[in-house]
Parts: structure tokens; sequence; C-alpha cells
């Protein structure tokens, strides 16, 4: 049994659709460990705690080897640190009440949502995240032409400042030469040294997160108007700009 | 700041915010395609909080290892009990839990003369009892046929009785039985190394300062017989006669003394000593006489 959930875990590694079955699998695992935490059992769909014991268990799993011993220990931990995590970011809205909540705590009644008028446009909302949708998954698609994953790309993504902000010069650099843009996706390689000449950037930065800029440079190419649009705010700033 | 979902599994989903970040977040039942405008988040400063976890981690360690070296400093350092070996130099050894000397004293001045440049710290007690013996041997304190006086204590009854036997057999093996070991207990060591001291501080006042006792002669005479009988060897404390010599002793104008130094003497004085005791009685008039003179 051991074994298998080794191999199990060591499948879900390579496989992010291994993952989530793995996920599923262990999912009274999970619930167990949510109660266990929450003291009470966790209602999916509802408990936030949930979701994040879910994500926790899918770490342990990306994160897991044969050294470090067992692995639903080691998942056990996770779940238990995540959450703790978790209850202290949310400790500050503790006096605040949930829009989810029924008014007179009738199960059958209608939430706080319902009965607000927020001047919230659902139909519109709905139409939009469909075109989004449908927008991403075309980006998706493109980046596996690449052969690329969100999910690399999530990996990929400099965690530091300064290497988030050479990455926006590299990028407002192809937006000013289009060409660079046009060479990406005509030979599916990323132009690394015309980029590197042409924003100062150092090379070996542009190599190190080379996937998270393919996505970066394919999403300015012409096609996905949503998702440039909600990156409008990436412009280089003062602080770019000085360095 | 809002982030768009660009991907959904069971347990993540990857998000892309207004800055052009990608982060892989919890699920709490997003939708591609949705924009949220909060996340659970990865902690944000997590280089940082590693950086940080990663020096109070290694802060602990070193926490930890300065508190193991101090503690085993201390274990090793405390000594668990004492060696003391009287050969005619006095010297103490400190001994601890492993058997091993961290501390040597000389008690006496040919104690101190024995350890002068001699290392004992840290090593087997056995080595350096044998060492400190043959140093002894060297110097000439400790020839065959000597005796060497061990006193151990210690607050553990175990260690010390199994100590005793120990440097006792190794001494012995050691001088292959040419020198006597003898183990003596704390308390008949005191008593022993006491002894004299109280013979010195008695005596004399005994003999010379106690007029009622000079008066009627019985108690001198008694004491000169009572040292001939026990070859008691410390009278020469009470003699006037600091240097010892035998020749002065025969002195006619002090036989009062001579009985007494002849307690160092051998036979041929006694002989004498007993033919001055029949005028003692006779002298102690001229003799207290003259001490009340002087």
């Amino acid at each position: 049994m051991k074994r298998d959930i080794i191999s199990l875990v060591y499948a879900a590694k390579k496989d992010i659709q291994a993952a989530d079955e793995l996920v599923r699998e262990y999912l009274p695992f999970i619930k167990s460990e949510t109660a266990k935490f929450l003291k009470r059992f966790p209602v999916e769909g509802q408990d936030d705690e949930l979701g994040i014991a879910m994500f926790a268990f899918h770490e342990a799993a990306m994160a897991y080897s044969r050294e470090k011993g067992a692995f639903l220990k080691l998942a056990s931990t996770a779940i238990r640190n995540r959450l703790i995590d978790y209850q202290r970011k949310e400790q500050r809205h503790a006096g605040v009440i949930s829009l989810d909540q029924t008014v007179d705590g009738d199960r059958n009644s209608r939430t706080l949502l319902e009965q607000l008028d927020t001047g919230y446009d659902e139909i519109a909302a709905r139409q939009n995240i469909g075109n989004a949708r449908v927008e991403i998954l075309e980006f998706a698609q493109q980046l596996a032409q690449y052969g690329l994953k969100l999910t690399d790309i999530a990996d990929n993504c400099p965690k530091q400042e300064r290497t988030m902000a050479a990455c926006r010069r590299v990028l407002a650099c192809a937006k000013e030469n289009p060409m660079l843009l046009e060479q990406l996706t005509a030979t599916g390689k990323l132009p690394v040294a015309a980029l590197s000449g042409a924003s100062g950037v150092e090379r070996k930065t542009i190599e190190r997160h080379r996937k998270y800029l393919v996505a970066l440079l394919l999403a300015f190419t012409n096609g996905f108007e949503i998702i440039r649009g909600h990156l409008r705010q990436m412009t280089p700033g003062k602080e770019e700009q000085r360095i | 700041m809002k982030y768009l979902v660009m991907e959904c599994g069971l347990s993540y989903a990857v998000v892309l915010d207004s800055e052009g970040r990608f982060y892989k977040v919890p699920n709490l039942g997003y939708e591609v395609g949705q924009t949220l405008s909060q996340v659970v988040l990865p902690d944000a400063s997590s280089g940082k909080s590693s950086l940080r976890k990663h020096l109070a981690r290694w802060a602990a360690m070193a926490a930890c290892l300065c508190l193991l070296l101090l503690g085993g400093w201390a274990f090793w350092q405390s000594p668990v009990g004492t060696v003391r070996m009287q050969i005619n130099p006095d010297v103490q050894m400190h001994v601890n839990r492993f058997d091993r000397v961290v501390g040597l004293a000389g008690l006496n001045a040919d104690g101190m003369t024995l350890i002068d440049g001699y290392h004992a710290y840290g090593r087997h007690m056995k080595t350096v009892s044998d060492e400190l013996a043959d140093r002894a041997v060297d110097l000439g304190y400790l020839t065959d046929g000597s005796q060497i006086t061990l006193t151990v204590e210690s607050d553990r009854e175990n260690w010390k009785t199994a100590t005793e036997d120990l440097l006792l057999l190794e001494l012995e093996v050691h001088f292959e039985h040419r020198i006597i070991v003898t183990p003596v207990d704390a308390d008949e060591s005191e008593a022993h190394t006491s002894e004299p001291a109280e013979e010195i501080m008695t005596r004399p006042e005994d003999v010379f300062t106690d007029p009622t006792k000079d008066s009627d002669g019985d108690n001198d005479d008694g004491n000169a017989e009572d040292d001939i009988d026990d070859g008691d060897t410390d009278n020469s404390s009470i003699d006037d006669d600091q240097d010892g010599d035998d020749a002065n002793d025969e002195d006619p104008d002090d036989n009062e003394h001579s009985s007494i130094d002849n307690d160092h003497d051998d036979g041929s004085d006694e002989n004498s000593d007993t033919d001055d005791m029949s005028d003692d009685v006779d002298d102690e008039d001229e003799d207290n006489e003259s001490d009340d003179e002087d």
C-alpha cells in the first residue's frame, strides 16, 4: 500500500492530471485532517479550509521525495501548517460577517448577498467569464505548442521584485520591437540574444525565466485582448526605469 | 490587485495578477476566466522569511552546540572524587567521572616538587599515579619496600571502592610488589596526619611548662619510659637540642634532655638513658631550679 502511495505521488509530480487524481483519491484523508484542525467536519464548497488543505496536500505531493519518509505524515504536517497560516491571515477578518450567510440563520432563507442590491450584473459577468475562458484556453493551447503548461509558468515566475523588473523591461523592449514578437511566434523560440541586447537585461536572467517570458510575450501578440487588458497595469515603474 | 484565473485543477488554480505574475493558489471554487480581487497567496515575504528561518535555524543550532559544549565541558570538568597519594610527597588528584585527572595539587613542599613540570590534565588516573610514583622514585622519595598511602574520597561509594581497588592493583603491578600500597579511609588519613601535631602541641607543655607535673617528677619519668617503650620518634620536637647532635645529648649537664633524646637513638643510647633514669629524680630539682632561673 505504501509503495502504491509513493508511486502515485511520483506520478503526480510528473503529470498534473495524476496530481488531481491523487487529491481526489485521498480526499477523505484531507477532510479528516481538516476536521482535526477545525474540530468539526468541513463542508465541501463552503469551508475555505478544505480548499487550503487540498492545496497543501497537492504541494506536499509536488515536494515529496522518498528520503523525507512517509508521505502521509508529510502531507498531514503540510496541511496543518497551511491551515495555521490561513487562520492567522484570516484573524484580521474575524469581526466580519460573510455575505453567504443567511439572514436569520435558516438554511432555506436568502443569503445576505442575494438581499443586497450591489448593482452587480451577473448575466454580463457570466458572459465576460465565458469570453475570458475561451481566450485563456486558446492561450493555454498556444503555450502547449511551446511545450509549456500554465503550472510550469507559475513555478517559473520570478519571485524577487528586481528580477520581475528585469522581465518587465524585456517585455517593454519586445513591445517596442514587434519584430521580436513575430520572431517568437514564427520560430517558436525566444530570441534571447536580441532581447538581451535590446533591453540590456543579462542573458542569464532571460534564460533562467525563459518559460515565463515566453508566456508573457505570447500574451502580447495578437488575439489575447482580455489578457492584455488585465495586464494593463504592467508598465515599467519608476524603479524599473531607474534600473 | 486583480487576479485572472487561468487554470483550475481540483486543488489548485493558476492565476495571473494585473502586474504579470503567475501564481499557483488553492482553488476555493474558482473557474477559468473569473476575475478575483483576493486569493490565498503564498507568503509574500517567503524569501525573506525563509532566510530568516535559515538564520534562526543556524542560530538555534549554534546555541544548542554551545550549550552542548558548555554542558559537556562542565560534565567533564566536574570531579567525582579525589585520590590522595602520600609517599612522602603528598599529592592530590581530582578525578572526573571518566577517571581522567582534571586537577593535581601538591599538599606539601615535596608534593609540589613532585608535580612541578608534570602535566596530568585529561590523563587517566592510573597513568598519572604510575608516573607520579616513578617520579617519586627518580627524585629519591620512594625506594623498594617503601609505602604509598592511598586515600580515595568520593560521595559515590561504588566509585570509591572501585578506584581504590584499581589503583592498588595498578601500583602494585607497576612496581612488581616491591612497594607497599595501603588504601586508607579519609577519616583515618586525617587522624593519621593530625596525630603528630597533637604531640607537638601537648608534649612541650607536659614536660616543660606544667610545674605541677614537673614537681612530682613521676609524670616526667613516666613519659620518658613510655617514649622508650613506644619507640616514638617524634620526641625530637621537645628536644632543646634542635640540631639533634648525639654528642650534645650526652652532655652531663643536660641529663633530662638526653633521656628524651635517646628515643631517636639506638640501643646503646637507651642503655645510657636507663643509667640516667636513676638520676632523674635527683636531677629534676636541679632542672626545675635551672628552669625557674631561665
